[in-house]
């Protein structure tokens, strides 16, 4: 059928207009993973390493911007010190500045996060728990989390269901 | 305000509202205090709902069972086909991930304990503790224990049934319990509802009440300001109303019937230039002056002020104002009630004109009636010494009985006369008493001796009682003794057959003195005691005639102790008798030095007949004098009046001039200056004779250079003592 094709091109292109200045801002290649790789991302970026997919392995991650969240959680007792990528930190070195993420855990369980989720001061991919990497067994390698302590909005149902452990991949949709 | 308890009026309703009022403040502050509460209970809630505080328990728990299902279907797959014993480890983890939320997890754990599933979880960590080194041994060991760590966690599919089973009914439980919540919630946000419901409801109502008394204080104000309006416009007063300046703000309808502006004439111009006349505008602009610098209106204190006014015309006429200061929202205002008094003003002043008409009237009336007397009493006086003359002629029985008639007849008519005569001057407010040293005692028996026989006519006993002797006093004897005479003849009068008493005494220490005389005569009623004192007052007209008199006696006997400083009393029993008191100020004196007197023969012929010089403008007088004189063996030169007097004394020696006062041409006392002045009879002894001289005339007499005062009408035996003092010759001298 002729006209959706018709129709989807115009649109194609007005979506690619709009992604250029995008594509400009950050145009610094991602350098290749030299260990295992512990997260993937797929989908709407800027940037990619592994085809049209940006590959992390734990130092590459540790080598973006990194902070400290210290909060309560509803999965753990007592507060807790966690370190990691911030969401929007992370978002921003691939050039993504909309849209929506689907984040899926080792076990396949997979949310989506709106891209607006990540803010400065928002949530972060922590990779430390006080101070020592996560293992498997304990919710690691990668974890989503909130300042849930920080504002009673990030005390919600749907933000807990955001927290996603053992994470290893997300794709980036608009 | 001082209202009365009934609550009808306006202050006790005004009360009574004030207390509503706050009784609804009270009930509204608590409704909104609970309000208040009730709504910060209800966000708070609402807050607590919208935090979860747990997790998808049901997932957690079926998600572990999947977990173990999949690490189960791993092992069995590397078991039978060999698969890569990495999936076993992965699955593995992510069932030991699993499990360590569901056991551990904040909420997990707590779970856990309330449906006592403890040994459950010990169960699978006591499992997957035993699983963990050959998971994480070598891939050989792990590939040989495979059936063995399928068998063993294959077991833990009941605990974690019944882990799921428990959280599943903890969860049920819960699941009502904030249900129960909720409705909890709902009925209180009813109740908030509600109060808010009733607030609004209780605003609404106190709105409403307060529109209506609003309305109801404003048609009032209408009505009070309508009412004032009506007052002001219907107004018999002028009102003008003006501010601070001067400035008129109002003007009434009688304001421009008064002063004759119309209303749109006058307002907004200053009252000075418009109402006000030339000579009060400084008095006004000073008074306004200070009105403005102390709120004061000091020009306009009291009541009511007489002032004038200016009509448009000019006319000045006469006002009344009243001022009283308001406030208004420029400041003080003055508001002027004016009132056109010109009629009345002109009614008081031709009521003035009326009774001073009047007075003139009576005075005019009093003048005549002292004229009258004046002029009677000259001929009276010649009748009387024709009389005395005809006695000592030759007359035959009848004729001496007429003139026995004639003779009382004229004294009295004289007494009368001169009755009239000091009543007029008593009145005229000329007399004045004289002061001499007198003896009390002589005067009292002397007056009493006077009357006795008049007493012993009407068959009465005069008796004089002095007490213990009053001696010499100071006081004037001449009205003393007019009083006395006044009093024993009013008694005598009126006492037949009785008994008339002269009381005198002095009260101890005084220096007064009190008389009384006392009848035992008719008496007098307490009616008629009130109009005593009255002139021309006789208490029984009939009786009164009979008992002659011109009913002034009692009238001047007051007035004469009145102007001695004295009081006068009656006392009276009708049928008993009177007592008339007087208490007289009469200071004791020490008795003077008299030389003794000789008295000269009356009635014989003088011893040394006198040329004398009689100055008389009266020629029947001049006729009885002479004929007297001439009696009295004297030489007598007659002059016609002060003039020829003069002429005469000038021309001749004479012994003595006798100078009668009142004359046309020259009076007596000019003629005596002259003739003292020289001529040869310069040294003469001039005696006044005077029918009514008051004592400053005498003393004018004696200073022009008369040496005596003889009163008219003159009797022969006057004559004799008057001239008995002068030695013939010495004029000659």
């Amino acid at each position: 059928m002729p006209a959706p094709v018709n129709l989807c091109f115009p649109a194609a292109w007005v979506a690619l207009a709009l992604s250029a200045p995008a594509l400009w801002a950050d145009p610094a290649p991602l350098p290749s993973p030299s260990g295992p790789v512990v997260l993937t991302v797929t989908g709407e970026i800027a940037v990619a390493n592994d085809g049209a997919a940006a590959v992390f392995d734990m130092d590459m991650l540790r080598a973006l911007p990194a902070t400290t969240i210290r909060t309560t959680t509803i999965w753990t007792t007592g507060k807790l010190d966690l370190t990691g990528v911030p969401l929007d930190a992370l978002l921003a070195r691939l050039g993504v500045e909309g849209g929506r993420l689907t984040a899926t855990a080792i076990n396949d369980y997979a949310v989506e996060i709106p891209v607006s989720d990540a803010v400065p001061g928002g949530p972060i991919i922590a990779y430390l728990e006080n101070g020592a990497e996560m293992p498997r067994r304990k919710r690691g390698p990668l974890w989503i989390v909130y300042p849930y302590d920080d504002s009673p909005a990030y005390r919600t149902d749907v933000i807990y269901s955001r927290s996603i452990w053992q994470l290893d991949r997300i794709d980036v949709a608009r | 305000m001082r209202a009365p308890a009934p609550s009808r009026g306006p202050t006790g309703r005004f009360a009574a509202w004030r207390a509503q009022a706050a009784i609804l403040a009270a009930m509204l502050s608590l409704l909104i205090g609970i309000t208040a509460f009730l709504s910060l209970d209800v966000m708070r809630r609402v807050d607590r709902l919208a935090m979860a505080h747990s997790d998808n328990v049901q997932w957690t728990f079926a998600s572990v069972m999947v977990e173990l299902v999949d690490l189960e279907n791993a092992l069995l797959a590397a078991e039978r086909d060999g698969l890569p014993l990495d999936e076993v480890r992965r699955r593995f983890d992510i069932l030991h991930n699993r499990a360590d939320i569901a056991t551990n997890g904040a909420i997990y754990a707590e779970m856990i304990v309330r449906a006592g599933l403890a040994p459950e979880a010990a169960q699978v960590w006591g499992a997957l503790a035993a699983a963990e080194p050959l998971i994480d041994g070598p891939d050989a060991a792990l590939a040989a224990a495979l059936p063995a760590l399928r068998a063993s966690l294959g077991e833990l599919r009941a605990p974690f049934r019944a882990m799921a089973l428990g959280g599943v009914q903890l969860l049920a439980v819960d699941a009502d319990h904030q249900r129960e919540k909720v409705v909890h919630l709902l009925v209180r946000l009813a109740l908030v509802t509600t109060g808010l419901v009733v607030l609004l409801l209780g605003s609404l109502a106190i709105l409403a009440r307060l529109n209506r008394d609003m309305g109801r204080r404003t048609r009032a104000l209408e009505m009070t300001s309508s009412r004032l309006c009506a007052t002001v416009s219907s107004a018999i007063d002028a009102v003008v109303v003006a501010d601070g300046e001067g400035r008129i703000l109002d003007f009434n309808p009688a304001a421009e019937a008064i002063f004759g502006y119309r209303r749109d004439e006058v307002i907004g111009r200053r009252m000075d230039d418009m109402i006000v006349p030339d000579h009060i505008r400084p008095l006004l602009q000073a008074g306004m002056e200070r009105f403005r610098e102390t709120g004061e209106l000091e020009l306009f204190a009291g009541d009511r002020v007489e002032m004038e006014a200016r009509r448009k015309t000019g006319e000045v006429f006469p006002a009344e104002i009243s001022v009283s200061i308001a406030d208004s929202e420029s400041g003080k205002i003055l508001v002027s009630f004016l009132r056109d008094i010109s009629a009345r003003k002109a009614a008081e002043a031709e009521l003035l004109r009326a009774r001073d008409d009047a007075l003139a009237g009576e005075k005019a009336k009093a003048n005549l009636l002292a004229v009258m007397s004046h002029e009677m009493r000259t001929p009276l006086n010649g009748m009387l010494g024709a009389m005395e003359l005809m006695r000592d002629t030759p007359l035959d029985a009848d004729q001496r009985n007429l003139l026995s008639i004639m003779e009382p007849s004229g004294r009295l008519l004289l007494h009368h006369v001169n009755d009239v005569l000091d009543i007029a001057h008593l009145d005229s407010g000329r007399a004045s008493p004289e002061t001499e040293v007198f003896d009390l005692d002589a005067l009292l028996a002397e007056t009493v001796a006077m009357h006795g026989s008049l007493a012993a006519s009407g068959g009465n006993r005069l008796v004089l009682d002095p007490g213990q002797g009053l001696g010499h006093v100071a006081g004037d004897p001449r009205r003393l003794r007019q009083i006395l005479v006044n009093l024993i003849g009013n008694a005598l009068k009126f006492t037949c057959d009785g008994t008339v008493t002269v009381l005198a005494a002095r009260p101890d220490g005084t220096d007064r003195v009190s008389i009384a005389v006392r009848d035992t005569g008719i008496g007098i009623s307490p009616e008629d005691r009130a109009h005593i004192f009255d002139e021309f007052f006789t208490a029984d007209p009939t009786y009164g005639r009979r008992a002659g008199g011109t009913g002034l006696g009692l009238a001047i006997t007051a007035r004469l102790v009145r102007l001695l400083g004295g009081e006068i009393a009656v006392d009276s029993t009708p049928g008993l008798g009177s007592v008339f008191t007087l208490c007289l100020p009469l200071a004791p004196r020490a008795a003077p030095v008299t030389l003794p007197e000789a008295d000269p023969a009356a009635d014989s012929p003088a011893t040394t007949p006198l040329r004398i010089l009689l100055v008389e403008d009266n020629r029947v007088n001049r006729r009885v004098a002479r004929a007297m004189l001439e009696r009295l063996g004297h030489c007598v030169t007659e002059a016609t009046d002060g003039a020829e007097g003069v002429e005469m004394a000038f021309a001749t020696a004479y012994d003595v001039i006798l100078m009668d006062v009142s004359m046309p041409r020259l009076d007596g006392v000019e003629a005596t200056r002259r003739i003292r002045l020289g001529g040869r009879s310069r040294n003469a002894r001039i005696i006044a004779l005077t029918a009514h001289a008051m004592p400053h005339e005498i003393e004018g007499f004696r200073r022009a250079g008369m040496d005596e005062i003889g009163f008219k009408p003159v009797s022969r035996r006057q004559l004799a003592a008057l001239l008995g003092r002068t030695a013939p010759g010495c004029a000659a001298e």
